[in-house]
């Protein structure tokens, strides 16, 4: 092996700013949406049921207050569902991934692919009525640094982790050599 | 080769022995029973009060729930081998399929209680330096065909080298002696001893008898919190008094605690260097030897605080690599040391380190005004409005003097947080009493992530964190275009090193 040292330019290094990110597929929405439409139909079934309890309708005030939680958790959730998908994506580049995401708190994560210890593709049985796929990439960094990107298209999916667990190879036979 | 047939097994998708349906039983038994001991308890000591029935009906639905499940589980588990990969499927709603290439896997381990004695199978575990404890684990395999799949692993592994020592490196080790770097005195442990951090074990002891108090009260019965209010009296300034009291007796039994622990456990400490990386034997009783090698090393860490620099003493921690559950365990620990094994360590960790320009970075100073924020303005908020809401309105003292104080500590954290950046690595220097300095190389680094609040994102600041396979660093309220300019560096670091990370 020749030992290279070569001198770097900041400025020229390939910069994350200029990558566009892929976003999900639209169907992705509506698995969150139904998904969600689940938890809150059962957590309004919970609401009407304590109100026929004693309790509550002894202060109608508490009842009211639940629901008005509930409508406004409910709004909350769906609008950050939304918000969540426009600003969701992924981009795969040559030798790492990343991953945007976060309404709220935004993280910006990257992957490079001679650390992944191995991918994973999970379906929930909503996203399996909607085809779609969820990878999750693990490094040996913990739970922070293992991504998870939900609403790929079953293909894709397969394609990316291909894609990855290959490069992940390359770059090992690289550094044996 | 004559194994090949033995092996032919693993190629179609395989369920584990069947006495894995009664394991999991048990198991999940054993997870609601650590969760609901106190109930148990509180059952059994309380009778009276207890509704026998439906407690047994409760008890009868968890227990055919689990075994449906554990059936369930058992069908719906396979395990095969296809091209250079571990395959394992798995889930009743949710199905998970787990990938494991064969260079990944750290370590293969049985593990066998009596039960699994008993029945003649093991359970197999395959640990990949991932993130959640044993990746792949199969609860029950029939000892022979778990000893066909280890040795089947196990030679596929060694086809694709670098992972265990090379031949040569193996050979110097023999002839380089190990060089012992330390060798803790009495006096050095009393000095340790001394300088450890007592508010930490006083507050452990006080949240470890205030935990208890509530199942002690509801076992025994005992009135615990009343005879505390008789002794402290339930006048408006309890808190008060009852710091002033009950605040220095902890911190009393809290340094003997430590004082002893300390002593006991790092009794005849010998910090030793050997060619592949270093070692630490320490205990009265038991005597514990930890070791890290060089390579496995990810970070490391030195700590000291005002009483630890009277002695000159560091305490430094060496992290390894290691699945979180098992973190902990695997950094080598030194309580005390001096400057001169320090460097040592140092030394060996990142040798460039001396040679190496390191550019001096700070923090915003905006990061002051967030953690006033967080920590001292909206508590007071809260503390205020509750003692409005009790018509007390005489306490602006406690929550004015609550946030200057964190406003001071937040301004001696700004002002100590430094990061030195190298182009090969980066040292964090972080103090408010103590000072904790961090050591971390670029090529260690597995993931970076950069994170932004909508504060932050209006300033175009963020926060820069590292993960690393032995914990997670972090860098707050930096420059947005500085970070980005230092991910970009270190993503180029990471991906053109050809250097094994472990």
């Amino acid at each position: 092996m020749i030992f290279q040292n070569s001198q770097i330019n900041i400025a020229e290094l390939p910069s994350i700013d200029e990558i566009n990110f892929q976003k999900l597929d639209p169907a992705h929405v509506q698995v969150k949406y139904i998904s969600s439409s689940i938890f809150f139909l059962i957590m309004l079934a919970t609401i009407l049921y304590l109100r026929t309890q004693p309790l509550i309708i002894d202060h109608p005030r508490l009842g009211n207050g639940l629901l008005i939680f509930w409508v406004s958790w409910a709004i909350f959730s769906f609008t950050l569902t939304k918000m969540g998908y426009n600003i969701e994506g992924y981009a795969l580049r040559e030798k790492d991934i990343v991953h945007i995401k976060g309404v709220i708190n935004r993280q910006q994560t990257a992957i490079p692919f001679n650390r992944v210890q191995h991918c994973e593709i999970k379906a929930g049985p909503i996203q399996r009525f909607f085809k779609l796929k969820t990878l999750e990439i693990y490094t040996a960094g913990g739970n922070g640094s293992d991504l998870s990107i939900d609403g790929l298209r079953g293909d894709h999916a397969q394609v990316l982790k291909n894609y990855i667990i290959k490069t992940t190879g390359q770059s090992r036979y690289d550094e044996e050599e | 080769m004559t194994k090949k047939n033995d092996l032919d097994f693993l190629l179609e998708p395989r369920r584990q022995s069947s006495i894995a349906i009664f394991l999991i039983l048990l198991k999940s038994f054993r997870v609601i029973l650590s969760q609901a001991w106190p109930i148990f308890i509180a059952l059994i000591f309380n009778p009276t009060k207890s509704k026998d029935t439906y407690f047994a009906l409760v008890i009868i639905g968890i227990t055919a729930a689990s075994a449906i499940r554990s059936i369930i589980l058992y069908f719906k588990f396979y395990y095969y081998v296809k091209d250079d990969e571990l395959i394992i499927e798995k889930g009743i709603f949710q199905k998970t399929k787990l990938n494991v290439p064969f260079d990944r896997i750290q370590t293969i381990n049985f593990k066998e209680n009596i039960l699994h004695q008993f029945f003649n199978v093991v359970s197999l575990e395959i640990d990949t330096a991932g993130s959640k404890g044993n990746e792949l684990s199969i609860t029950a395999l029939k000892k022979d065909k778990a000893i066909a799949i280890r040795e089947f692993l196990l030679s596929q592994k060694k086809s694709i080298p670098p992972i265990l020592f090379s031949a040569e490196e193996l050979e110097e080790e023999i002839e380089t002696p190990e060089e012992e770097l330390l060798h803790l005195s009495s006096i050095d442990l009393i000095k340790i001893g001394v300088s450890q951090n007592h508010l930490k074990t006083a507050a452990i002891v006080f949240a470890f008898m205030f935990t208890s108090m509530d199942y002690i009260e509801n076992i025994t019965g005992w009135k615990l919190e009343d005879g505390i209010d008789s002794i402290l009296g339930s006048s408006s300034n309890t808190l008060l008094i009852g710091l002033i009291t009950i605040g220095p007796a902890f911190v009393i039994i809290a340094f003997l605690i430590s004082l002893v622990r300390t002593v006991f456990r790092y009794h005849e400490l010998r910090f030793i260097k050997t060619s592949i990386g270093f070692k630490v034997i320490s205990g009265l009783f038991t005597r514990n030897e930890q070791s890290a090698t060089i390579q496995k090393i990810q970070l490391i860490r030195w700590t000291t605080n005002p009483i630890k620099k009277i002695f000159s003493l560091f305490d430094i921690s060496l992290r390894q690599a290691a699945s979180t559950a098992i973190a902990r365990k695997q950094s080598i620990y030194i309580p005390g040391c001096f400057e001169e094994q320090l460097s040592s360590v140092r030394a060996t960790y990142f040798p460039e380190e001396s040679q190496l320009s390191f550019e001096q970075h700070v923090i915003h100073p905006l990061v002051i005004y967030r953690r006033v924020l967080y920590f001292g303005l909206i508590p007071a908020g809260f503390f205020l409005l509750s003692k409005y809401l009790e018509n007390s309105s005489d306490d602006y003292f406690w929550a004015i003097s609550w946030v200057a104080i964190v406003l001071f500590i937040s301004w001696v954290y700004q002002r100590n947080f430094k990061y030195f950046v190298s182009d090969e690595g980066i040292r964090i220097s972080t103090s408010i009493i103590g000072k904790t300095e961090t050591l971390l190389k670029w090529f260690k680094i597995q993931g970076i992530e950069i994170q932004q609040g909508i504060y932050q994102r209006r300033k175009e600041l963020c926060n820069l964190v590292f993960y690393t396979a032995a914990g997670t660093v972090k860098i707050p309220y930096i420059e947005l275009k500085k970070a980005k300019r230092m991910k970009n560096f270190i993503l180029f670091k990471i991906e053109n090193s050809e250097k094994p990370w472990m």
